[in-house]
């Protein structure tokens, strides 16, 4: 009696720290349960958009000669089709599960970094915003979702509807490499004690692979958007072939994202898979190193795919075969997956409930999806249906398969955690048939049709050519499909305020996120468990009381601090003590002044977009300079065994370092797109040489890249002075090293601008100034960086124990002295070696 | 502390090392041939054998050795470390995910045995 | 259309290992179900002893093997497919796609080149080497029946080898989306027996003899003031803003890149009304021209376009 009103009392102490304010103050949220859900809910109301777009795209395609939408309105309609449902639902939908799920699962009380994961929610919000009214409007952009230059260059795309996507786009990409870091470094550190990295739910380590593909194939699409638009806004000529540009890096740059795109959704949803198996099964997963090591080959090799989409632009045979061979062997590692899926039900004694039949519509649509994805492998036979109907049918199948089944018995599963209530299970069931049978009506048939050769994205097409039954039939199904969605929709609505209360743990499930109670409070776990296996519910099975009771890590509420354990990496050994950030409203500032970048630029309003750039600079100072403590951390008891962990602030393996080294892994990829994108251009594009080259006089690149010398050099003096505990010196590296990063980003800026006669001219040029704009840019957030620093030096937040600020100056110029070397390499040496 | 937390990190990167060499291994084979058969840089017949074939052999090569040095050093961690749990199943996921990669290598590499180099 | 139906060597060989993968892929997925259904039926079949091996077997080693032999039958059968030595001489066209329609080129001997629009005449039985490049943005030639498509792209030449078994017609359409009319860009192969197509060069040829002097008449007159600055009547001369050679036309099955039948009744339509036929195609509308105009470029048009 007495430890359960503890139990109460605890509840309540840590519901008001983790708390968010009412009202408006709902905007300030950053609790990442909150975050998640409005991710789902929001993606959700993208799915219901680009699902009745789909709807007028089926109407129009359902006879022959069909007049009810025109060309104008159809490209509008297919492009924001698969816009939607590829950038605004599918991997927001997989970002809002992983942040609510994620901690839950690894037993901690929230995400590394909680703002970042709100300023993640508005750019998402705001970027997908501009995208759908544009849509609304009637000015939505109409050269697919796939943007092949040069259609949506400016001579064949003129007015502001290409640069919708891009920018818009982009705006939301910055969210997925926001959430890309925030999961990767919450997996790695922010887990609860004793959770080995093997030990960790699949989940996590499928997650884990799809966030460091996310931080690695977003960059080049960033990369490809910005390069367009660039052409666009100010004619730097990156695709033109008559200015030295190439249409076909586009395909590159976009595909380079676009084929690791298809796992970085299909991945979470064989997470959600991996994670509900077993608790339906009853039987721990079988397989599970084998499984890991499948994730890890999978994630691999589809940064191997991306030619597969490009078999017909006439790429030499052997490169073809690379890439054919690596697509056939992707079948490798997802049969693994599936013989495990299936061996654990074997072994135990699965249970026929709701989320169970859903996952055998995913069984079936996903196998197809794949056994089709092999044929359009085999390159002579992609040469002939390749950009038919055939293909339409297999991504529907790839990724309603590989997503929207494992997400519908994900919804069924985890819909009492989110609401406490469980679903009669009824109209779930009405649902999943509809759905299957909807499905495959629209889409099984459409092979045929595409085999029949009807090619895609046509408005309309002839009668007679044994096209008009098969689509016929793929219309009717589509509105089947769709009534199931709507059915699914209205019994989560239903279920969500009117179900029977259900109880807790209702699957008997393994993991931790069922050892809460219904529905979820805001801090997860009243004590953060040490657990002492795989499956912490089967192996611990007084667990759930234990962590309620406060008998693990982190049950006493002070400071009103949120606390949460971050753990080594490997062996899930409790390090430290993270402080999380409470309600603030910075993420949600931070997300309006970069909307007003983005709007501005969109309207061509540059001297506006500078001044809402400048404005989000500002904010994240404010954001910076929010962190940090005056004090040296001192070690605080962490459980009632009397562990003594330190406190976060400042230590230099806190989860910001984290967060820089895997910014940087993204920048990284950016930068190595660039790299490619200009040798490419230089040895493959036509018109080369150009009419000029470079001429400026040795010194500036000297400087440049010596100014980035010196910045590095002066960041590392000042962080091994910081160490060593010597102010002075530390002040003066950091003021050397601002100077530096100032004189190399001007000296960038000079190189194209008095080297070249006209960067509109050749590509050669466009290259230069991209190339030297990135090196301006690296160098300008360089300086700032020290200048940043510096002053939080003077005040006091800095010290040899708390190193943090230092060692990421340090690190972020490292970083830059190497790019710049790499862009002097490229500039100076790469045009005049190389031969084209 | 901080340097237990660092090794933490590069011991996960070791055991999965193997499919970061196939990751490197395809983009350089993908960018030697596409350079060479786009470019006017040409190479002789070596052996009779086109010389772009023998370079793309050659970097095929380099990159199964590569691994070969990874499962080797991950043998010799895996013979040092002590026996606890966790330390097995990463050192068997190292391996698996070794001889994998390596298998996946031979298996992408192979056309270059058997097609044209170039059109 | 239909890669189902093929009419060449090629084809025929993607058709066939298409339903070779078809079956394999229903065996494959009858498996499966069959699998999970019967793991799923609440059986306990044994604890775990096995399992492992099941994975390795069925996951590892069946896909494996699978995908080992198509990998390396597909990689032969593209080789034979791409346009390599051949005994036989190829025939040698080029196509240019332009938004929303073909250009055609027959290269002749002594360095002229007859131009044509929209419908390819070629021997069958004869290897054909189509050289395609495109005048603005990506589009791809393909005529399903005949084998591989391949992409016009801007600033490049690619060759895709074809060849109709049998003397016909085959029907081809732009598979990379190219704008507004992407739907609006049809082909018409014709295949010719012996040397048929030869024919269709020399009455090509031979209205250009007439020259591009529109000659006398309202309807010249009209078409001069109205037409020739994009469409020449000379098969030899493309005119200097190009749109399609109108060279032969009578001779062409259908108006507009497929947009109509071709005929009296179709080209006086076509004239007056291509706007609402083939929404966005970049011909101006003419509204401003009176019938008598438009029955007098018809007319023109009909007897100097044989």
């Amino acid at each position: 009696m007495k430890s359960e009103t503890e139990a109460v009392e605890r509840h309540a102490r840590l519901s008001k720290v983790f708390g968010t304010p009412p009202g408006l103050g709902q905007l300030s949220a950053v609790n990442h349960t909150t975050v998640g859900l409005r991710f789902i809910v929001a993606s959700l109301f993208f799915f219901v958009v680009a699902g009745i777009l789909s709807m007028l795209i089926r109407a129009q395609l359902a006879t022959a000669t069909n007049d009810f939408i025109g060309p104008d309105i159809y490209n509008q309609i297919f492009t924001a089709h698969g816009t939607l449902m590829m950038f605004l639902f599918a991997i927001p939908l997989i970002e809002g599960f992983t942040l609510y799920l994620l901690p839950k699962l690894l037993g901690s009380r929230d995400l590394a970094f909680p703002r970042l994961s709100a300023y993640g929610f508005w750019c998402y919000l705001f970027g997908g915003s501009i995208v759908l009214l544009a849509v609304l409007l009637g000015h939505g952009p109409d050269s697919g979702w796939f943007m092949y230059t040069p259609l949506s260059s400016e001579p064949y795309s003129p007015g502001i509807r290409s640069d919708i996507w891009l920018l818009g786009i982009t705006f939301v990409e910055i969210s997925a490499i926001s959430i890309g870091v925030e999961i990767v470094v919450t997996i790695l550190k922010v887990r609860t004690a004793g959770m080995k990295l093997i030990w960790m739910p699949l989940f996590g380590w499928y997650l884990l692979v799809t966030a460091f593909m996310i931080i690695a194939g977003f960059p080049p699409l960033i990369l490809g958007s910005i390069l367009l638009e660039l052409e666009r806004a100010f004619g730097l000529p990156f695709f033109d072939p008559a200015r030295g540009g190439d249409s076909i890096l586009w395909q590159h740059l976009f595909w380079l994202f676009g084929h690791p795109e298809v796992y970085i959704i299909f991945l979470p949803g064989a997470a959600l898979i991996s994670t509900m198996v077993p608790p339906l099964a009853r039987h721990p997963i079988i397989g599970y190193t084998m499984i890991v090591a499948a994730i890890v080959a999978t994630g691999v090799i589809s940064f191997g795919l991306w030619v597969h989409h490009m078999y017909t632009v006439g790429i030499p045979h052997l490169g073809l075969a690379f890439f054919s061979a690596a697509s056939m062997l992707v079948a490798v590692p997802t049969g693994v997956q599936f013989f495990a899926w299936i061996a654990t039900l074997f072994a135990g004694r699965p249970a026929m409930k709701l989320p169970m039949l859903y996952l055998f519509g995913f069984l079936i649509v996903f196998v197809m999806g794949g056994l089709t994805g092999v044929m359009v492998a085999l390159v002579p036979f992609d040469w002939q249906v390749h950009d038919t109907h055939f293909v339409v049918a297999h991504m529907h199948y790839v990724l309603v398969g590989g997503l929207v089944f494992p997400m519908l018995a994900a919804a069924y599963y985890w819909l009492p955690h989110v609401s406490g209530r469980a679903p009669s299970g009824k109209l779930g069931v009405y649902a999943f048939w509809f759905i299957f049978i909807g499905f495959n009506l629209t889409f099984f048939i459409m092979h045929l049709t595409g085999l029949r050769g009807m090619p895609r994205r046509v408005y309309t097409y002839e009668a007679g050519l044994g096209w008009d039954i098969p689509n016929l039939v793929s219309s009717v199904g589509g509105f089947i499909l769709s009534i199931g969605f709507a059915m699914f929709l209205m019994d989560m609505l239903i279920y969500w305020r009117l179900g029977r209360l259900s109880p807790r743990n209702p699957w008997k499930a393994d993991t931790l996120d069922w050892a809460m109670p219904i529905p979820s409070p805001t801090y997860n776990f009243g004590s953060q468990p040490e657990i002492t296996g795989p499956n912490p519910l089967w192996n611990q099975p007084d667990l759930g009381r234990e962590i309620a009771a406060g008998k693990h890590y982190l049950g006493e509420v002070r400071n009103g601090w949120r606390e949460t354990l971050a753990v080594d990496v490997v062996s899930g050994r409790p390090h430290y003590i993270i402080l999380l950030p409470g309600p603030t409203y910075l993420p949600l500032i931070a997300g309006l002044t970069t909307a007003i970048f983005f709007a501005s630029f969109l309207l061509k309003v540059y001297w506006m977009a500078a001044v809402g750039a400048g404005l989000s600079l500002c904010v994240y100072l404010a954001w910076a300079w929010a962190n940090g403590a005056k004090t040296d951390p001192v070690p605080v008891a962490a459980s009632p065994k009397g562990d003594l962990l330190p406190t976060h602030t400042g230590l230099p393996q806190a989860p910001g370092w984290w967060g820089l080294v895997f910014t940087l892994v993204a920048d990284a990829h950016l930068f190595a797109s660039l790299i490619f994108g200009f040798i490419y251009l230089k040895t493959i594009a036509p018109n080369w040489p150009p009419p000029f080259v470079l001429e400026v006089s040795p010194l500036l690149p000297a400087l440049a890249i010596g100014g980035c010398l010196v910045g590095y050099l002066g960041a590392r003096a000042a962080r091994l002075a910081n160490e060593a505990g010597r102010e002075g010196m530390r002040a003066i590296g950091l003021v050397v090293s601002y100077f530096g990063g100032f004189a190399a980003a001007a000296a960038f800026v000079a190189i194209p601008w008095v080297g070249l006669e006209d960067l509109t001219a050749h590509a050669y040029a466009a290259g230069i100034a991209a190339l030297a704009g990135y090196g301006a840019l690296h160098a300008l957030v360089g300086g700032i960086i020290s200048a940043f620093v510096a002053t939080r030096c003077a005040w006091g937040y800095v010290s040899p124990v708390r190193s943090l600020e230092t060692r990421i100056a340090s690190l972020w110029w490292g970083y830059t002295a190497v790019a710049a070397v790499i862009i002097g390499i490229a500039m100076f040496i790469v045009p005049a070696v190389l031969p084209s | 502390m901080s340097t237990r937390a660092i090794t933490g990190g590069w011991r996960l990167l070791f055991a999965l090392s193997g499919w970061i060499v196939w990751a490197a291994a395809f983009a350089v084979l993908y960018a030697v041939q596409g350079y060479f058969c786009h470019s006017a840089a040409t190479l002789p017949d070596i052996l009779g054998l086109p010389g772009l074939t023998v370079l793309l052999v050659v970097v095929w090569l380099i990159h199964l050795g590569a691994i070969g040095v990874l499962e080797w050093k991950a043998i010799g961690q895996s013979r040092r470390r002590p026996e606890e749990t966790g330390e097995i199943v990463l050192a068997r996921l190292s391996h698996i995910v070794n001889v994998t990669a390596a298998l996946a290598l031979i298996w992408f590499g192979a056309p270059i045995l058997v097609l044209p180099p170039c059109g | 259309m239909s890669i189902l139906e093929p009419a060449s060597r090629g084809a025929g060989a993607v058709a066939d290992i298409w339903w070779v993968m078809f079956w394999g892929a229903l065996v494959v997925l009858a498996i499966m179900i069959v699998l999970g259904l019967y793991a799923a039926s609440s059986r306990p079949w044994h604890a775990g002893k096995g399992l492992t091996a099941f994975i390795l077997v069925g996951g590892i080693a069946w896909p494996t093997l699978t995908v080992l032999a198509l990998l390396v039958y597909g990689l032969w059968l593209g080789e034979a497919l791409l346009p390599r030595g051949d005994s036989r001489e190829p025939y040698r066209i080029e196509v240019v796609g332009h938004q929303w329609w073909w250009e055609i080129r027959y290269p002749q001997e002594g360095g002229a080149t007859l131009i044509d629009a929209n419908e390819i005449h070629v021997p069958a039985g004869r290897p054909v080497d189509v050289h395609v490049t495109s005048a603005d943005v990506i589009h791809s030639f393909w005529i399903p029946r005949m084998g591989p498509k391949i992409d016009a792209v801007p600033g490049y030449t690619n060759v895709v080898r074809i060849e109709a078994d049998e003397p016909g017609t085959y029907r081809g359409q732009c598979s990379e989306f190219c704008g507004l009319q992407h739907a609006g860009m049809v082909l018409r192969l014709v295949a010719h027996e012996g040397d048929g197509h030869l024919d269709h060069l020399e009455r090509l040829g031979g209205g250009s003899a007439e020259g591009a002097d529109a000659g006398a008449g309202a309807g010249a007159a009209a078409f001069a003031e109205n037409c020739s600055a994009c469409h020449s009547l000379d098969a030899t001369q493309p005119a200097a803003d190009p749109g399609p050679s109108l060279a032969g036309l009578s001779q062409r099955a259908f108006l507009g890149a497929g947009a109509i039948a071709n005929g009296p009744e179709g080209l006086r339509t076509w004239l007056s009304s291509h706007q609402s036929l083939k929404p966005g195609n970049l011909m101006p509308t003419f509204h401003h021209l009176e019938p008598e105009t438009i029955e007098a470029i018809a007319a023109f048009l009909e007897e100097r376009g044989r």
